[in-house]
């Protein structure tokens, strides 16, 4: 009897397996729309290795994909990605960048890996930490080309088009509290000014996004952490001191509050996805995102002044830089190169012509991702274009600003450094949400003995 | 090339497995030392005992060190205990077959699946038993529940295999059950209890997926165990620490599988060894 | 008195069962009623929609069971085909270093796997240059590891190791070779250790994930267990069913194995009767 039904199941399960071929398996072209070449025969090949969610970011692009024949032409070689599901055909999503990494690191560990290691968002500090990546100092020409605070005094890391996240203020919004356009340079002290004028002129309900914005002004963890000695600081005054004043804000009038969240109900909104808090949040939220929120509006790169001037002018914003008074991370889609890959030179060659003027001005045209290019040389011809089609000086200045810090001081790029605080901090965050929407405040003595256990707690993950 | 063989008396029964054994798992075993002494996983440099110093010196590793030691030293002994007792009563009382197939099941379910559920009833709200100092319980709790079929099988082959007539024969004699049980079952099962604790062992560290499925790479630190350590090494691509934590604790499990090793040598001195 | 405890035995398994139950009820709940808060164990509506999407949406579920069942199967033969000779040297043939080998034997698989991980990959590299075959990216880097563990051998040897020498003993008088002894002694009388080494092997490599995606890059070669992560992480509102189906196989081999297991030893004329 069991023998019969186990046939039985198998015969299904090889029919259904069936369905899997003719159902449309998951070209790679129809993920991107691209059509990744299936592998010629050659001798020497390139290969870059791809994050799977970040297969959008080159080969999507057509100037890269152009970039790509031209190169493989003029040197003879064959240009391959790679990635987990990189053969030419089906693609696996691996939500898990967990997997990713081990992949890559146990090819890097072989001395058989890719030449170009990509990244727009993947973290590769822990490759050039343990020194895998190649020391690229006067390996690439073209590597002079790139903004000086670009680059590391030892570069490992070679960014091809750069991101600057902007922040949004809503001029409606604005309008309501009577305050001026805040200057360029702003702190993050103006930036609280504005909206707790904005919430006492226009009261809106406590959402987990107001939590955010709260939590990031009044409690400033980045402050808290010492980067030279890798250790962070809770226990002292002023962190007492930052939990009560926002205890104060959220509870003390700045919002409309539901009477019956306890504790347990703002916990469960500001983490737990499918909790019916969270999504009443949300829906308040897409509520007043509608209306005129004080921060509603499209963000985009604030370098691309044309994109950012159409912005303002269809959600009625301007957009403003990171706070002067905090330090700025910025995002670059850039390389890597493997010390020990084979075909070295060819990898310095390709980055090299990727970083040329023509290509660069590609990037600044063409793509749609909404990145800006690295190349300083091009920076003139750019600023022709913009002074066309930017009727906002204002918009143009705020660029001005920015590449004047590029230029000048030494920028973080959020994929090369050392995240260890950051991977930490949304932990960090969740505990203190423990503390602060507590149903009953903490005592002094109290908060001491809980703000030490923290400290110990995450000085021990920090220097894992 | 058999008559040398047979001259150094080296059965050849053992060889293919020997061979392929070696290759896929002695020589890695022996490999992950050189890395332990290296500076890194792409720098050969040899640095001696700086790994371990550093390793031995960080206060992750120690938590891990303290809390893995704290499950293992609980959980291993509960579980087999737990799962000979339920042995024991299924061989003696017969109950219905579903028993002993429920108890099993749990073995089969891929840690996805079950977290799920556990999530919901001990790891959601910020004063849930995950979230709390108690956390090892639920921790304890999974792999109770999801190891016991393993240890049970274990168990119950050994228990159907052994020889009827022997315990008739104590039976005859006179002995009551706890006597029988003392002095006749549980010597004759030793050999696979050993076999259990070893497999309970390794099975200890597989505990680790259900704990990361609920809370990920940094949980609540009283569950912070060495696997958390050595997969945060492994994705931060600190290999050369990743292995002298594993060689540290290899040290402290071998002691264990030695004491194993020692009970089980001294039941076949009564038993009979060899032809 | 028995009867008391026959209910605290079925009360306990009841409680094992209950994670299991409500695996399977939820794949007949709608993607409302599994995103909710709570514990949802009985569905509102009983619907088959799970499964229908599963069929016809992921075909390529089924293409991941049958390389689990390749894979877990060839491990499985494997490891008996090899372990059992390997097994019996070790418990019954004294020869010089046979307790050290045992000891190696148990020892070199007490580490997690994480740590062997990265020398496996490289030993898998050097061979495959030595011998120039291919072994990484097929399903060889996942099988010869699973033949070659020493779980089998250690199992078999403990079971082995139970059979009064005097039968052995005999038989040799008899003249039986050792291969003889192997197969008409031995074997019939372990067979319960047999079956339990089918059933433990295949759950555990039916299980195998992080071994799958570290060696295998092709996405059609995976086994099913990756595909289930997969699925939970993004695809939630068919996991239930997806995972009944997982845990068919193991539940099957459990129910059918554990006949087996009573009914061997009736055969080998030890053990109870029932």
């Amino acid at each position: 009897m069991v023998k019969k039904i186990v046939i039985c199941l198998l015969i299904l399960v090889i029919a259904f397996s069936q369905t899997a071929c003719s159902n449309a398996a998951k070209e790679i072209g129809e993920h991107t729309g691209v059509v990744i070449p299936k592998p010629k025969d050659g001798d020497a090949t390139l290969t870059i290795m791809l994050n799977p969610e970040e297969y959008d970011a080159l080969p999507a692009n057509k100037f890269f994909r152009d970039y790509v024949d031209r190169f493989e032409n003029n040197f003879g070689v064959e240009v391959r990605y790679e990635s987990i599901g990189s053969s030419p055909g089906q693609l696996i999503e691996m939500e898990e960048q967990d997997e990713y990494i081990k992949e890559l690191s146990m090819k890097l560990y072989a001395k058989n890996g890719p030449e170009l290691i990509f990244s727009q968002f993947m973290p590769l500090g822990p490759i050039i930490r343990q020194g895998a990546a190649a020391k690229l100092n006067g390996k690439i020409s073209n590597l002079d080309k790139v903004y000086d605070g670009l680059l590391d005094d030892e570069i490992y890391f070679v960014p091809i088009s750069i991101r600057y996240y902007s922040k949004i203020i809503n001029l409606e919004a604005l309008k309501t509290t009577g305050m001026e356009e805040p200057d360029v340079d702003w702190t993050s002290h103006d930036h609280y000014e504005i909206r707790t004028k904005w919430l006492n002129a226009n009261k809106i309900h406590f959402t987990s996004y107001e939590w955010y914005m709260a939590f990031e002004s009044i409690v400033d963890l980045d402050k808290t952490y010492d980067s030279i000695h890798n250790r962070i600081s809770l226990n002292t005054p002023i962190t007492k001191k930052n939990i009560r004043d926002i205890r104060r804000y959220i509870f003390d009038g700045n919002y409309i509050l539901n009477q019956n969240y306890k504790f347990e109900n703002y916990y469960r909104m500001i983490t737990e996805d499918n909790s019916k808090e969270f999504q009443e949040s949300r829906d308040l939220f897409s509520q007043y995102e509608q209306s005129g929120h004080i921060e509603s509006g499209r963000y985009e790169n604030l370098l691309r002044t044309i994109d950012v001037y159409s912005n303002n002018y269809n959600y009625g914003t301007i957009m403003m830089p990171e706070y002067s008074n905090k330090e700025v991370m910025l995002s670059a889609g850039g390389f890597a190169i493997n010390k020990n890959a084979k075909n070295s030179e060819l990898a310095y060659e390709f980055i090299n012509g990727l970083l040329s003027n023509e290509i660069q001005m590609q990037i600044f045209n063409d793509v749609e991702d909404g990145f800006y290019p690295a190349n300083k040389d091009i920076e003139e011809d750019i600023k022709a274009l913009e002074a066309e089609k930017v009727a906002d000086e204002r918009v143009l200045q705020t660029k001005e600003y920015v590449l004047n810090q590029i230029k000048n001081e030494h920028m973080k790029i959020w994929n090369a450094e050392n995240l260890d605080f950051y991977n930490l901090k949304k932990m960090i965050e969740e505990d203190f949400i423990k503390i602060i929407l507590a149903d009953k405040e903490y005592a002094d003595v109290e908060l001491s003995a809980k703000l030490s256990e923290l400290e110990k707690k995450y000085n021990i993950y920090l220097n894992e | 090339m058999f008559e040398r063989l047979k001259k150094l008396k080296i059965s050849p029964f053992i060889i293919p497995s020997l061979v392929g054994f070696s290759v896929l798992y002695l020589v890695p075993f022996i490999w992950g030392i050189r890395y332990s002494f290296s500076r890194s996983g792409f720098d050969s440099t040899f640095v001696g005992y700086a790994n371990y110093s550093e390793v031995l010196s960080s206060g992750a590793f120690r938590l891990a060190l303290k809390n893995t030691g704290i499950f293992m030293s609980v959980a291993i002994p509960l579980i087999m205990i737990l799962s000979f007792l339920l042995a024991l009563a299924i061989y003696e009382l017969k109950p219905p077959k579903l028993v002993y197939l429920f108890m099993m099941l749990p073995i089969a379910i891929p840690s996805a699946a079950a977290a799920g559920f556990f999530r919901k009833i001990i790891g959601t709200g910020a004063f849930s038993l995950m979230n709390s100092d108690y956390a090892m319980l639920g921790v304890i709790l999974i792999f109770i529940w999801k190891n016991t079929g393993y240890n049970l099988i274990i168990n119950m082959a050994g228990l159907l295999q052994l020889d009827i007539s022997v315990i008739e024969a104590s039976k005859i004699d006179g002995a009551t059950y706890f006597q029988r049980l003392r002095h006749v079952i549980i010597p004759l099962c030793i050999p696979t209890t050993v076999f259990a604790g070893i497999v309970t062992i390794i099975n200890s560290f597989k505990v680790f997926k259900d704990v990361y499925v609920l809370q990920g790479s940094y949980p609540n630190p009283s569950i912070y165990m060495l696997q958390h350590y050595m997969n945060n090494k492994f994705n931060d691509l600190q290999y050369e620490k990743l292995t002298s934590g594993a060689y540290i604790f290899a040290l402290v499990i071998f002691v264990f599988a030695f004491l194993l090793f020692y009970i089980d040598k001294s039941y076949s001195k009564r038993v009979g060894d060899s032809i | 008195m028995k009867k008391v405890f026959i209910g605290i035995l079925i009360a306990i398994s009841l409680l094992y069962i209950f994670p299991i139950a409500y695996t399977f009820t939820n794949s007949f709940m709608d993607e409302k009623q599994i995103n909710s808060y709570y514990i949802e164990t009985i569905p509102d509506q009983f619907n088959l929609q799970q499964y229908y999407s599963l069929a016809l949406d992921k075909g390529e579920y089924f293409k991941f069971f049958l390389n689990s069942i390749k894979l877990t199967g060839v491990i499985i033969i494997g490891q008996i085909g090899i372990g059992i000779f390997a097994a019996f040297a070790l418990a019954k043939l004294k020869f010089p270093g046979s307790n050290i080998i045992f000891a190696v034997y148990v020892l070199a698989v007490l580490l997690p796997f994480q740590v062997t991980l990265v020398p496996n990959y490289l030993v898998f590299d050097k061979l495959e240059r030595l011998f120039d075959i291919q072994l990484l990216d097929t399903h060889l880097a996942i099988i010869l590891p699973g033949v070659f563990s020493s779980f089998g051998v250690f199992l078999m040897r403990q079971f082995i190791r139970g059979i009064p020498n005097e039968i052995i003993e005999a038989a040799r008088i008899d003249g039986a070779s050792h291969i003889a002894i192997l197969f008409k002694i031995v074997i019939p009388v372990i067979k319960p250790a047999i079956y339990s080494l089918v059933i433990l092997t295949f759950i555990d490599n039916w299980n195998l994930i992080e071994q799958a995606i570290i060696f295998l890059d092709t996405p059609k070669k995976l086994p099913l267990s990756v595909f289930l992560e997969n699925i939970y992480h993004e695809d939630y509102k068919v996991f239930f069913a997806a995972a009944v189906l997982y845990i068919m196989p193991a539940l099957l081999i459990l129910i059918k194995g554990e006949g087996y297991l009573k009914e061997g030893l009736v055969m080998g004329g030890l053990g109870n009767e029932k």
